[in-house]
């Protein structure tokens, strides 16, 4: 268990002792109009040691801005809001080949919606009652090339 | 060796993710339990009686009715659990209100990563417990 620094001039890096390969901070970036839906998912976020949050929107268009500027490993977002939705989003980010990936979540649950995810691009689909539980895990699935869908 | 008990928590709020998040930042304090949650009033008055615990952590507004109302109920029914209220606003009048109907802490939602552990211990220990936002907001009215 724990981490140490490899290297002087990468302490972003850290290898952890207990699965035995190194691994990088995950750059995490989060979209959500609801005020304390995004308090919850920045105070989960902040849990873990190994993500660094590195922006927050509040609609579709400022997370396409934030990827376009920031380059975030995961985007965290939500489909319903103002401006521009999740969906309408991700499809933009998808659109500009770009290297963040993905999450969508939603109160909205069922096969079709985590479907209409994949199928925009996302790289994975959460509801938000299994957030506390699961994004975690999602989020190190998409970092790691993964696809994490629950319906 | 110091035998330490387990501070027995209910987390009262309507919010399911927050609570989630809540559970979590108890759990890893070491020295918490999470016996239960409610998502309203009635739930939170029903799980107190059957689960007694040493502490409720209440959202400012607990359906049907806000923090100040639900305490002086749950006093007026004889619960002694030390009452924490958390909040989205921190709005000085709820906060006199609630202290004055026998809560023993308040603080701001957006405190919970850096207090919350912290707060639950005071108020386990009859401790009145303000955040540094809920301070914030009482002294203004007090000028």
């Amino acid at each position: 268990m724990g981490t140490i620094s490899v290297g002087a001039s990468s302490s972003r890096f850290s290898l952890e002792l207990q699965k035995g390969f190194p691994i990088s901070m995950i750059r995490v970036a989060l979209c959500e109009d609801h005020l304390e839906m995004r308090l919850a998912l920045r105070l989960l976020l902040k849990l873990f040691k190994d993500i660094e949050l590195v922006c927050e929107a509040s609609n579709g268009q400022e997370a396409v801005d934030c990827v376009k500027r920031l380059h975030p490993d995961v985007l965290v977002m939500d489909i319903r809001m103002p401006e521009l939705d999740g969906f309408a989003a991700t499809r933009q980010i998808t659109a500009l080949s770009s290297p963040t990936r993905v999450i969508l979540i939603s109160g909205d649950i069922g096969k079709y919606v985590a479907q209409r995810a994949a199928a925009v691009g996302a790289q994975g689909f959460l509801p938000k009652d299994d957030v506390g539980k699961l994004l975690l895990s999602a989020i190190e699935a998409v970092h790691a090339g993964e696809t994490f869908f629950v319906d | 060796m110091t035998e330490t008990k387990g501070i027995r928590i209910l987390i009262a709020d309507d919010f399911k993710v927050l609570r989630d998040v809540i559970r979590l930042y108890l759990e890893r304090a070491g020295d918490m339990e999470v016996l239960d949650e409610s998502p309203d009033l009635y739930d939170a008055l029903e799980r107190t009686r059957i689960l007694q615990p040493d502490v409720i952590i209440m959202n400012d507004y607990l359906p049907p009715i806000d923090s100040a109302h639900a305490s002086e109920l749950f006093r007026k029914m004889g619960i002694t659990a030390a009452i924490l209220v958390i909040s989205m606003q921190a709005e000085a009048d709820l906060i006199h209100r609630s202290f004055r109907s026998g809560i023993n802490g308040f603080m701001h939602k957006d405190e919970i990563d850096g207090w919350l552990v912290e707060a639950v211990r005071k108020v386990y220990q009859g401790e009145r417990y303000m955040s540094p936002k809920a301070r914030d907001a009482y002294s203004s009215i007090q000028e």
